[in-house]
């Protein structure tokens, strides 16, 4: 019945080409690996159009987007269950080489390498303000939190990274 | 600080799909929608309580006239034990007959009928390598159980016959020697079996004599045989190799045996009768046959089963040759 408002098939894919880009930095940033970002980028999408396809209805696309994201990330993390900085690299993992590499950068090498010795949550917050570029108020909503809980929490997650990139 | 979230949106400006990245999952999210649109149309305003018949039209249509059609038991019915589609045969055709004989009457044939197909399978299975030997034996219970029903349906006759033919069998198998328990078979025994058919098969011949020879007697003639003949066979069964077709041929005699008795009941047609009787004549033959070339076949087991010379010494032959010679100008 709400299948006329919901989203149509163009709509969807305008949204692709929009929004594509920054679902794969906060994939990146968040998993620290390419292949996986990019996996988690089509798997985001193919889900969200299965879900639309089945008529349920979205209210703001974007947000959803993003929920869906973050349990694929959720999901990865729990599968791999070593979420730590010391078993990726018992397993063979450099992420500052990998990085270095793919995007030819000093600072994503930095970035991630630093990044990946923060526990998820402070990175999922770092990354959705500092990378995806959301207000305060947007995580706090896409969350479910109060503005301030995210001030406060996002505040000691960047302190956690200056000391992992300092010294 | 500042310097920290510089850093991460340098970083994150730098990070991005690489163009093939983006255009194959572009393309793939793009077959998704075409396989919507080819479901497009057929969304109705009224919504996702059709969506699932309609995206499974074409295929449930299908299953629906295969079924509401008979395909399924069309084919079921010509199946064998041993495949997938027996059971349905005997579970929902067979069972959707039943519902249709609501008469004693036709359930009584439907019984026959279903006796009768039971050893026809076991016949067709029997020389099949294909079907395995435990399902041939299974087969075989079910089918003596099937003509044990069409038998017993509602009639004394069939019991007391076979408490006969058991007692001769035995007596004969004592004696050693065919031809006498023979005659006391043509004797005595054709005492009891009149007067327990007396009463349907004289009101048959009331009814029956205006237009034809009457069946009373005749009928009373091919029963003898029968019963002559299962002895025989049940002599054979003893010392034969051929244990199951021994078997078998009784049971195909039993529901002849049991096909008389309708015969001789004034109620059945006069089409019905002539159909039985010529099937009862035409299994007498069989099982004549067949006990011929019995004694033929013990030592090399197969070959030769229709050239196999005539005994003379066989009772069955003399006992049941004038039987048929008079039935087939009252067949007519």
């Amino acid at each position: 019945m709400n299948r006329d408002r919901n989203i149509q098939h163009a709509d969807f894919i305008t949204a692709y080409d929009e929004l594509g880009d920054s679902l794969f930095r906060h994939s990146f940033f968040r998993v620290s690996n390419r292949e996986v970002a990019i996996d988690m980028v089509q798997d985001t999408f193919i889900k969200t159009w299965q879900y639309i396809e089945r008529g349920e209805e979205i209210q703001n696309l974007k947000a959803y987007l993003y929920h869906v994201m973050n349990n694929l990330i959720i999901d990865y993390y729990r599968k791999s269950k070593s979420g730590s900085l010391d078993a990726l690299l018992d397993d063979g993992f450099n992420p500052a080489d990998e990085t270095v590499d793919i995007e030819g950068s000093a600072e994503v090498s930095l970035v991630v390498s630093s990044l990946i010795g923060l526990p998820d949550e402070d990175r999922k917050l770092i990354v959705m303000r500092h990378i995806d570029g959301h207000s305060i108020s947007e995580i706090a909503e896409m969350l479910d939190e109060s503005d301030n809980v995210i001030s406060v929490r996002l505040h000691r997650a960047i302190k956690k990274l200056k000391e992992i990139i300092k010294p | 600080m500042k310097n920290l979230e510089h850093i991460l949106h340098t970083a994150s400006k730098k990070v991005s799909m690489r163009d093939s990245e983006k255009t194959a999952i572009r393309a793939r999210l793009l077959s998704l929608e075409q396989k919507q649109i080819s479901q497009k149309p057929t969304l109705s305003p009224f919504s996702n309580l059709y969506l699932f018949t309609w995206k499974h039209s074409a295929s449930l249509a299908f299953v629906a006239i295969f079924f509401f059609s008979g395909g399924v038991s069309a084919i079921a019915d010509k199946s064998l034990p041993g495949s997938f589609l027996y059971p349905f045969k005997t579970d929902v055709n067979e069972q959707v007959l039943s519902w249709f004989a609501v008469t004693p009457q036709s359930k009584e044939e439907l019984n026959i009928k279903l006796a009768e197909r039971r050893l026809l399978e076991a016949e067709l299975i029997a020389d099949k390598p294909s079907v395995p030997d435990e399902v041939k034996e299974e087969h075989l219970k079910t089918t003596f159980d099937q003509v044990m029903v069409a038998t017993a349906g509602g009639s004394e006759d069939i019991a007391k016959i076979e408490a006969e033919v058991k007692t001769e069998a035995q007596d004969a198998s004592a004696d050693s020697q065919i031809a006498p328990a023979m005659t006391k078979i043509s004797t005595a025994d054709a005492d009891p079996l009149e007067v327990a058919s007396s009463s349907p098969l004289s009101d048959s011949v009331s009814l029956a004599s205006a237009k034809q020879a009457t069946p009373a007697e005749e009928i009373t003639k091919l029963r003898n045989t029968i019963k002559s003949l299962r002895i025989d066979l049940i002599k054979q069964e003893k010392d034969g190799p051929q244990k199951e077709e021994t078997i078998k041929m009784q049971a195909k005699l039993l529901v002849a045996q049991k096909k008389l008795l309708i015969v001789s009941d004034p109620k059945t047609s006069e089409e019905k009768r002539t159909e039985n009787l010529l099937q009862v004549n035409a299994l007498i033959k069989i099982t004549e046959a067949f006990l011929n070339t019995k004694p033929e076949i013990q030592p090399t087991t197969e070959e030769g089963a229709s050239s196999s010379p005539i005994q003379p010494t066989k009772p069955t032959q003399e006992e049941t040759k004038p039987t048929q010679t008079p039935s087939a100008p009252f067949l007519q």
